[in-house]
């Protein structure tokens, strides 16, 4: 009987924790099908069903260009991640060469640099190419990743050996090895490095905000931003949280589509064995 | 198929010590060799050595008599059974057999031909669309097998390859081999350190201590003429009894009994310390001077080991049938001396 008592207590405390945090997310979405007048109020329900907030975003700035940008960088940026990074990762777990560990350690090392640091010499770098306001800039400095390669090394390290050494024996080229013997055998690793990657990319305003200035080239944060804190919007909150919607929601879904993986990934990268 | 040469090999990783040190080894075309040692002595170091897996620090590799040191290892053309199978865990049965096959522009007709055939000689063509996981122990050294055969390499290298099942398994694995080498007449190198499957498997067998040569040579020559102690002990079970002593006017003396082998004409220098090895089956129980307590007594039926505290060492002796001796009762002990073997106390090397 206490028994019970102390397992429902503890559901209802799980419960009202897991409300707070989606309850702001479930308001905006709900407050960007509801009139102008009924957004301020905190129900779930709108009264009346309406989509002039997305209409209105549609009208006033060009969100599917925006999109599209997005979408293009985006993909770009966590395929080459995923290439390039598990290349490093393989190499770092599964490779003998002289400085092995100093370059592994180096790289981590600049995991520590906050972003602030590099982000002026970066810009300068791209002015000096001549890359500002295009997508050289959005794609290009973000083509590897620190995170990638240490998630990819420390997963690789719980393949056995013998795996690859079996395949080199069979005749196999070491690329081929990564893609053919290792990446089957990592799917969690590459779906979290995938989602965290695409996150991370599809979320970042900084960045774009300092190199693309031509509108045709915004990605979809950027534009959301200015839009919202730009005037534009008329001070219409539906209208601000109709393009948050819009911003969030393939984040969303990718991780819905993947989460099974991501947790087990998150559970296991780190404390494995 | 291949014979094989190993000169002058030496491995370090770290720059003193070296894993293998001055390693000479040649093998016929089919032969079946059986490295054999302790764990740690170097005996994997050896097969990947030749896989090509792992470069020398110095010495050279020759496999059909071509150099193949700076050869890389998929054409080397040498396949290896792995200690834990190391099939590819998201591969069924039959893509693990043929993914070495792939690359060789052999014709997709020709590799299911050639693993059906492998499978039906394993008897594992009901497996050929299971993934690894949904094997046994013994099934999965089965494919490991297979994964080897379909390749039809100039050489295989097994590692270990029994050591994760269990005895009866081992038992039955170990004639199966044994018949595939007699079927495929290819080289082939084994590595354990269980000396009984050295002794069973082996056309000569090469025993390894801390990464040197001990002795090379058939079951039979390793048996009878061990070149030292470690060898002596290392081979033959229950393992050979030794006693440390004293030389002195042909006579052995230890703690606790004097033998006289005057009448097998050692020539060793006086006072000088020793080592007496006499393998369990050469001492015989009955009426003796040299008197043992029994400690222990292990009936296997045909035949019986007794340990007994003679002098100040324990030591094992097999009789036949089960006799009916008592824990803790004195025996006399007569140790055949034309079956003794001496070994000097500081080198092991052996005197006699
Ligand atoms: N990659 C390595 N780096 C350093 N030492 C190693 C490495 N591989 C093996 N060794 C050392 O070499 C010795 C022989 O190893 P190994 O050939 O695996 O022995 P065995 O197979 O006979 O048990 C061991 O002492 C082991 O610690
Ligand atoms: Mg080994």
């Amino acid at each position: 009987m206490k028994r019970k008592i102390l397992i429902t207590l503890s559901y209802l405390l799980l419960f009202s924790l897991a409300l707070s945090f989606i309850y702001p997310f479930l308001w905006m979405v709900s407050a960007t099908f509801k009139p102008e007048i009924e957004i301020q109020s905190p129900n779930l329900i709108p009264s009346a069903f309406s989509v002039d907030s997305y209409r209105a975003v549609f009208n006033k700035i060009p969100i599917g260009r925006a999109f599209i940008n997005s979408v293009f960088v985006s993909v770009c940026v966590t395929f080459s991640v995923l290439v390039l990074s598990s290349i490093v990762g393989y190499a770092l777990s599964h490779l003998k060469f002289r400085g092995r560990e100093l370059i592994f350690s180096i790289m981590l090392f600049t995991m520590m640099i906050p972003f602030q640091v590099t982000l002026i010499p970066m810009y300068v770098l791209m002015v000096k190419f001549g890359w500002v306001n295009t997508y050289m800039a959005l794609i290009f400095p973000a083509l590897i990743s620190v995170f990638g390669i240490y998630l990819f090394k420390q997963y690789f390290q719980s393949i056995p050996h013998d795996l690859i050494e079996a395949a080199r024996l069979d005749g196999y080229h070491e690329l081929f090895i990564i893609f053919r013997i290792v990446w089957p055998n990592s799917v969690p690793a590459i779906v979290t490095v995938g989602i965290l990657t695409f996150m991370n990319i599809w979320n970042d305003v900084l960045w774009p905000i300092i190199v693309i200035r031509t509108r045709n080239l915004m990605t979809m944060p950027q534009m959301v931003t200015l839009f919202a804190t730009g005037g534009q919007a008329e001070a219409q909150i539906g209208t601000i949280l109709a393009s948050a919607t819009m911003l969030a929601l393939p984040v969303v879904i990718m991780y819905l589509f993947f989460q099974r993986h991501f947790i087990e990934s998150m559970a296991t990268t780190g404390l494995k064995e | 198929m291949a014979s094989l040469q190993l000169r002058n090999i030496r491995k370090t990783y770290t720059p003193e010590v070296p894993v293998i040190d001055n390693f000479n080894l040649k093998i016929d075309d089919g032969e079946f060799i059986v490295l054999v040692g302790p764990s740690g002595c170097g005996k994997s170091t050896i097969l990947r050595i030749i896989s090509g897996l792992e470069d020398v620090s110095q010495g050279e590799i020759f496999i059909g008599g071509k150099q193949m040191n700076s050869v890389p290892p998929k054409d080397r053309n040498v396949a290896m059974v792995f200690q834990n199978y190391a099939l590819y865990p998201h591969m069924t049965v039959f893509e693990n057999m043929a993914f070495g096959l792939r690359l060789r522009k052999i014709d997709r007709q020709e590799i299911r031909r050639r693993v059906s055939e492998t499978a039906q000689t394993l008897k594992i063509e009901d497996l050929l669309f299971r993934k690894p996981k949904a094997l046994s122990g013994g099934q999965r050294q089965r494919v490991a097998l297979g994964r080897a055969i379909v390749r039809q390499p100039r050489v295989f290298l097994f590692d270990e390859p029994l050591s994760n099942l269990d005895a009866k398994l081992r038992v039955q694995m170990r004639a199966e081999i044994k018949r595939l080498h007699q079927q495929l007449k290819t080289t082939m190198i084994y590595v354990t350190h269980d000396q009984i499957e050295a002794m069973t498997m082996g056309d000569r067998i090469v025993i390894l201590k801390d990464g040197f040569v001990q002795q090379i040579g058939t079951p039979t020559e390793v048996y009878r003429e061990p070149t030292n102690v470690f060898v002596g002990s290392f081979i033959g079970s229950p393992a050979m009894n030794i006693f440390p002593g004293i030389w002195h006017d042909g006579q052995f003396s230890a703690h606790g009994f004097t033998l006289d082998l005057s009448m097998r004409k050692v020539d060793f220098p006086e006072n000088s310390e020793v080592l007496l090895g006499i393998r369990p089956g050469d001492i015989k129980i009955g009426k003796s001077e040299i008197l043992a307590e029994i400690l222990v007594i292990e009936p296997l039926g045909y035949e019986t080991i007794l340990h007994l505290q003679l002098g100040n060492e324990s030591s094992t002796v097999i009789v036949k049938d089960i006799p009916d001796y008592k824990t803790g009762s004195m025996i006399g002990v007569k140790l055949a001396i034309d079956k003794c073997f001496l070994f000097a106390r500081e080198s092991g090397k052996r005197i006699l």
